[in-house]
């Protein structure tokens, strides 16, 4: 199917930041120092960085940051066991047995990658509802709206949130009567994920509450990255009808066409 | 009586020294304000201000006297009873569903906040910043609920602007709530904060 993109393309370089800083820093401490504390750095660093794979995982469920996890945890201990092995070659340990696991790892979680299971989807979204929006004009305005209303179990809502949250579709908040969805682009979930940030009324976010009513916010900042001044009513009313249209299929047991669908855009995995 | 009129008596009622004055006012045939200073110890600008107040509402007769000197204000009660009757009603808006067939709809970029309530299906206060550089104030406006619901379903700029009977239908805010909706619709169309479309 074709169609035209109606978001701009993000800047994909900072979903690399953690080899940009650590590799050079790694050639650093290798000429200053020595190889066998720039492969311990380079360890310690990796296996402190597997906690964020892993806090990601506990939060939202989603099994593939588990295989990001074990690929930072199998980095880190193959570099930390390689300055003995580098000094005494016949002595080989634990090595060939760790790079497997970070090979095998690896593999899994560029696969996840290219499949576009390890990305925050707030994208998709945005240009699922900007399909059907074809009115422009700068008509923006920080107040959120109401967008319609649904009928909807509390089992149903609670099986939604799981996948919303699984498949990294939205970020969810379960308030007091109602739970909000706070989509989140590549690299802005980070202080979601470690629980820093906790005020959401910044961000774009879809509200359902318990009487199913629908209400939808979206900030100057995502409102940017529409390559037009889409009629800011009807985009809002578009993401609001996104959301019910995800429900009325999760409702059904069709959760696999939601993805079908967001996966038919084919956005560039890293973007 | 009329409000202002309350209002003014109800300030020269509340003086300290009102009670005072009464007292001279009731016993004595009439009195002027030199002689009511001196038996108050007040300063007989004190008095003839207060005097000269009661006399314009209608409480004090005031006549002029010449006695061999240069004439001078005497006063005496016109009544020992005042009656203060306020009806609130003028205040109420003579047509309430006159207003309600206005087309209006949010002012495009107009740098307001609204703060969604805990509810999160209305707002709770509404901030506008009026003016410009040194002279920019924060105005605040703490909405009532029925006010809040209807902000919250007001058309955005440069949609189709609705009236305000069907953003009050559409935010499930019954009629009686009319005449404050129209209070917080007319405030913000003097702030630019909301459009009415002719």
């Amino acid at each position: 199917m074709f169609y035209e993109r109606k978001t701009k393309d993000r800047n994909i370089i900072k979903n690399f930041s953690i080899p940009i800083v650590v590799l050079p820093l790694f050639a650093l401490i290798w000429r200053l120092f020595g190889v066998a504390l720039a492969f311990y750095s380079l360890g310690g660093v990796y296996i402190l960085l597997s906690v964020m794979p892993f806090i990601t995982f506990l939060r939202t469920r989603n099994s593939g940051f588990l295989a990001v996890t074990m690929f930072m945890v199998f980095t880190g201990l193959v570099s930390i066991s390689a300055p003995p092995v580098i000094n005494d070659k016949s002595d080989l340990g634990m090595v060939p047995i760790l790079l497997v696991g970070m090979y095998a790892s690896m593999m899994v979680t560029a696969y996840l990658t290219l499949n576009r299971k390890l990305k925050w989807r707030g994208q998709e979204i945005f240009e699922l509802a900007a399909m059907s929006v074809e009115d422009t004009g700068n008509s923006f305005t920080s107040r959120p709206r109401p967008t319609g209303q649904i009928s909807i179990s509390k089992t149903e809502m609670i099986r939604f949130i799981d996948f919303i949250t699984t498949n990294l579709i939205a970020f969810a908040f379960r308030e007091e009567n109602r739970i909000v969805f706070v989509l989140s682009l590549p690299g802005n979930d980070t202080p979601y994920i470690l629980g820093l940030k906790k005020d959401y009324n910044k961000d774009t976010w879809v509200a359902i509450d318990c009487d199913g009513k629908v209400a939808v916010n979206i900030t100057q900042e995502d409102y940017l990255l529409f390559k037009q001044d889409l009629d800011f009513d009807q985009l809002c009313q578009s993401v609001g009808n996104v959301f019910i249209e995800f429900l009325n299929l999760s409702q059904d047991g069709k959760e696999s066409q939601i993805i079908d669908r967001m996966n038919a855009l084919r956005l560039h995995p890293f973007s | 009586m009329e409000y202002k009129k309350a209002a003014q008596l109800s300030a020269y009622l509340s003086k300290d020294y009102a009670d005072d004055f009464f007292k001279l006012l009731v016993n004595y045939q009439d009195i002027s304000a030199s002689e009511a200073a001196s038996r108050l110890s007040l300063h007989i600008r004190t008095a003839q201000d207060f005097f000269d107040g009661l006399s314009e509402l209608g409480v004090l007769k005031k006549t002029e006297v010449h006695e061999k000197k240069r004439p001078y204000f005497r006063y005496n009660l016109v009544s020992s009873k005042i009656k203060i009757d306020i009806d609130l009603n003028e205040f109420a808006k003579e047509n309430p569903s006159e207003g309600l067939a206005r087309l209006v709809r949010e002012m495009k970029e107009i740098g307001a906040n609204f703060s969604v309530a805990r509810s999160g299906d209305s707002f709770s206060s509404v901030t506008i910043w009026e003016g410009e550089g040194r002279e920019r104030q924060v105005k605040n406006i703490s909405l009532t609920t029925p006010q809040g619901k209807f902000l919250f379903h007001l058309p955005f700029p440069q949609s189709r602007p609705l009236s305000i009977a069907e953003v009050m239908e559409k935010a499930g805010v019954d009629l009686e709530y009319s005449t404050e909706i129209q209070d917080i619709v007319d405030e913000l169309i003097r702030l630019e904060v909301i459009e009415v479309i002719l």
